[in-house]
């Protein structure tokens, strides 16, 4: 098969960054191919030089057999070039129909918009993908996996030969994944070649045929799906040799030291129950949309529940904001740490010492030596990757800004840590050192309440597991009798009769 | 134990090797806005000897205090990622209400009491209807714009003041006096500057107002209550805007109703020129007083030039841009 797009020498610099380093490789007409490394190797950058949203500083991209220097993604979208990004493009105010369409609405008489023909085209596409969704529903009422299929759809539209996704799973649920898988290999089978970026290594091999891993800017290997595995990649990917992760041999006691009864909140959770113990990790699994963040912003406050109650120490506390459940030492960091974690224009110690401030001062005057001093604290303890305290969040890695946020919620020294997504967007290595930073603390006697849905993460690190579908937990399982698929029944069907194949 | 080998561990973050004092101004935010203010200074110092002169230098410092005073305020709120339409009218309103109390026997001191209290009333009005009624904060300013100026009119009747009552004169060495030569109004800006400035960088409440600014759902999801603090910087800017009328009113010896009309536009452009962000979380105190300096030397610098004083608005508005596109520059 002939390669459709053929990168060669592609090198990029930004300021004090390699972002990418001659990097060449090609990709064959017609497959799926899989671009992997860890947060900062250069994936997105060099993705988005493809799309012509970035220019190289040298190199050459070839596609289909002529080179192509695009000045914009207008021009890349010409030639046939398409991306889906991780970060949704669309207009949250407009509908479907018009956000699929737009900039190539159909007209008529040259300067009004063709309502008809729209409604009509949008409905093909959606029915075309078995899309389910109303043309006419505004956008921004959608839920985040059903935005992200909308945004595949305004990129299937302009009939790519080159369809890029960004990590397109990233927010959608086990369902939403199903669907998107299956319009890829529709896709595939009308010859449409795609490059793929994803962590996730189960649906990666599943669905890819080829592999290309770039790690610090530089390519490292390009292969066959089948002239690979999993281990060989992640090797690739952090040049080491990574083993599955296993928490240290420690048995969790009998002391409660946090709990929840009955919360409950109409329209998102119901009846939820549970303890967590010294030394435990309780995973909370599910679908999204299940209601696991929801309870989550409610044990802290934000909003509170209808009823129930919270005991941290086996004591009642009564949270109605924010500030009574850091009061009661409850420590939230939220699922998405760029909109609601972190303040990514201010510095990486103004971040870390947010939370904690008032201790750190005398009369409403910032002890500016013992910020100092906590901010290093924790930056050595959690590795962060930072030249300096003064650097601005926004410009650090996914899985650095992550270990930022936690380190803030650290900071507090929390009685309950409670984490949404801990690893999302976040790279091997820097997972790695997260679980280990959670063994620990629940080791310290910290419990944790971790949402996850990753599946593995969830196996590996939690003592129990907690499974919620459609605002009620519908199952609790302990380490040694878990599987992914008995979560994923929980999760989607709330039982967890596994069939048994025979 | 955990099976995973940790990264190798990367270069420790160390203390860079001390800066000299020169190396710390070139790499301080304001670097650029400073360099300029100095420029226009030499230029304009040299060119025209009437600029260098000690009683034009007085003017200037004083004209642009009223204008500072306001900006300290406006500051904090345009941190927190909101805006005050309405100063000049508290401003004016203020200068009003004080004045009509004196001038009818009140004493001094009650008499600016109440003139405060008036603008802090239309701070908490705007606060409250940008918490608790969730309007953007363009709405209930241009609204208290409105109301504000309309009660000072209805207070004067369209008439002046120079009347201030039995402390006359202790009120007039308020705005027109001076302690060693320098002019009050310079001293109380420079006192508020120093105040807003260690405010801003060194306490709790400071870092919480660029925090708000820089990302409010984070800052609430971290406990701050955002509320609260965004109320309570629309009843200082108010305040600011207050003071800024009295001791002006104090200095002309005389109000109208018209009075500081349109001086929201001088307040915002020197914040701006400082380099306050006017999305919010990004900007300094002392950004602002150079921006102000700047606004009046400009204006002062055209005047002396004898450059026709329509064109001020042109100057002005060209500096805005020049200052917003080098800060833009700047950063990337």
């Amino acid at each position: 098969m002939a390669a459709i797009l053929k990168i060669r020498g592609i090198t990029k610099t930004y300021p004090g960054v390699r972002a990418l380093q001659d990097v060449s490789f090609d990709v064959e007409e017609g497959t799926i191919h899989a671009i992997m490394g860890e947060n900062g190797a250069g994936k997105s950058t060099l993705m988005q030089i493809i799309a012509g949203a970035q220019r190289p500083d040298s190199g050459v991209i070839e596609f289909g057999g002529h080179e192509m220097h695009f000045a914009n993604p207008a021009q890349a979208q010409a030639a046939g070039i398409a991306i889906v990004y991780q970060e949704l493009n669309l207009s949250p105010n407009l509908s479907v129909a018009e956000n699929i369409f737009l900039g190539i609405e159909p007209r008529a008489a040259r300067a009004f918009v063709d309502r008809k023909k729209l409604q009509e085209k949008s409905t093909e596409i959606l029915r075309k993908l078995d899309l389910h969704f109303d043309p006419d529903v505004i956008v921004g009422h959608m839920t985040v996996g059903q935005q992200q299929l909308v945004e595949i759809c305004k990129s299937l539209v302009r009939e790519p030969r080159l369809l890029i996704f960004d990590e397109p799973t990233s927010s959608l649920s086990e369902a939403d994944a199903k669907i998107l898988f299956r319009v890829i290999a529709d896709l595939k089978a009308r010859g449409v070649t795609m490059l793929y970026i994803s962590h996730r290594f189960p649906e990666v091999f599943a669905n890819c045929d080829a592999v290309t891993v770039l790690r610090d800017g530089k390519h490292v290997r390009t292969k066959t799906m089948n002239t690979t595995s999993e281990a060989e990649v992640v090797s690739l990917m952090v040049g080491r040799e990574l083993l599955a992760f296993h928490r240290k041999e420690f048995t969790p006691s009998d002391e409660v030291l946090f709990e929840v009864r009955s919360l409950t909140k109409q329209h998102q959770y119901y009846d939820i129950n549970f303890k967590i113990h010294r030394g435990e990790i309780v995973a909370l699994a599910g679908l999204i949309g299940a209601g696991r963040s929801e309870v989550a912003l409610g044990v802290f406050g934000c909003p509170p529940p209808d009823t129930g109650e919270v005991l941290v120490q086996d004591k009642p506390v009564r949270i109605r904001r924010a500030r009574d459940a850091m009061d009661a030492g409850i420590a939230l960091a939220p699922e998405d740490r760029k909109s609601t974690g972190l303040v990514l224009g201010a510095s990486v110690g103004t971040n870390v010492s947010m939370a904690v401030l008032p201790k750190l001062a005398r009369a409403n005057f910032v002890d500016q030596r013992a910020e100092q001093n906590l901010v290093q604290r924790f930056v050595s303890r959690l590795n962060i990757r930072t030249p300096s305290h003064e650097q601005r969040v926004g410009l650090l890695s996914g899985g650095n800004q992550q270990k930022v946020m936690i380190a803030k919620w650290l900071a507090v020294q929390p009685k309950c840590l409670i984490v949404d997504e801990p690893t999302r967007g976040v790279d091997v290595g820097t997972k790695a050192e997260i679980y280990a930073l959670f063994d620990d603390l629940a080791h310290a006697g910290i419990p944790i309440l971790m949402i996850s849905s990753d599946l593995p993460e969830v196996l590996a690190l939690a003592d129990r597991i907690l499974v919620m579908r459609h605002g009620r937990i519908t199952g609790e399982l302990t380490r040694a009798e878990a599987t992914e698929e008995k979560i994923m029944h929980l999760a989607a069907l709330g039982s967890d009769n596994v069939p048994v194949e025979e | 134990m955990s099976q995973i080998s940790p990264q190798t561990a990367p270069e420790p973050v160390s203390p860079k090797a001390r800066p000299s004092t020169w190396s710390k101004i070139f790499a301080m935010r304001e670097a650029g806005t400073l360099a300029a203010l100095v420029l226009m200074l030499l230029v304009i110092a040299v060119a025209i000897p009437q600029f260098r002169q000690w009683e034009n230098v007085v003017n200037i410092t004083r004209n642009f205090s009223f204008v500072g005073i306001v900006a300290m305020g406006m500051t904090l709120v345009i941190l927190t990622g909101g805006i005050d339409l309405s100063v000049g009218s508290v401003w004016g309103m203020t200068a009003v209400l004080t004045a009509f109390l004196m001038s009818n026997g009140w004493q001094m001191a009650p008499a600016i009491l109440t003139g405060l209290l008036a603008a802090a009333a239309v701070g908490t009005f705007n606060g409250m209807c940008i918490t608790r009624l969730n309007m953007s904060p363009f709405v209930p300013t241009l609204a208290s714009l409105s109301i504000a100026r309309a009660l000072a009119l209805i207070i004067t009747h369209g008439r002046p003041i120079s009347k201030f009552g039995p402390d006359q004169k202790a009120f007039y060495w308020l705005g027109g006096g001076d302690i060693a030569g320098v002019p009050n109004p310079f001293i109380l800006f420079v006192v508020m500057a120093i105040i807003f400035w260690v405010v801003t960088s060194r306490t709790v409440w400071g870092r919480r107002v660029y925090a708000v600014g820089g990302n409010e759902k984070a800052a609430r999801l971290t406990g701050l209550n955002v509320r609260e603090l965004k109320v309570s910087v629309y009843i200082i800017s108010a305040l600011c805007a207050g003071i800024a009328g009295i001791v002006q009113a104090s200095y002309l010896s005389s109000v109208t109703a018209s009075l500081a009309t349109g001086e929201e536009l001088a307040v915002i452009a020197a914040t701006v020129i400082g380099g306050v962000n006017l999305s919010g979380g990004e900007g300094t105190i002392f950004g602002v007083v150079i921006g102000t300096i700047m606004l009046e030397v400009l204006r002062n610098g055209l005047l002396l030039f004898g450059i026709d004083p329509y064109w001020q608005g042109v100057f002005v508005g060209g500096i805005i841009v020049v200052a917003v596109s080098l800060d833009r520059f700047r950063k990337h």
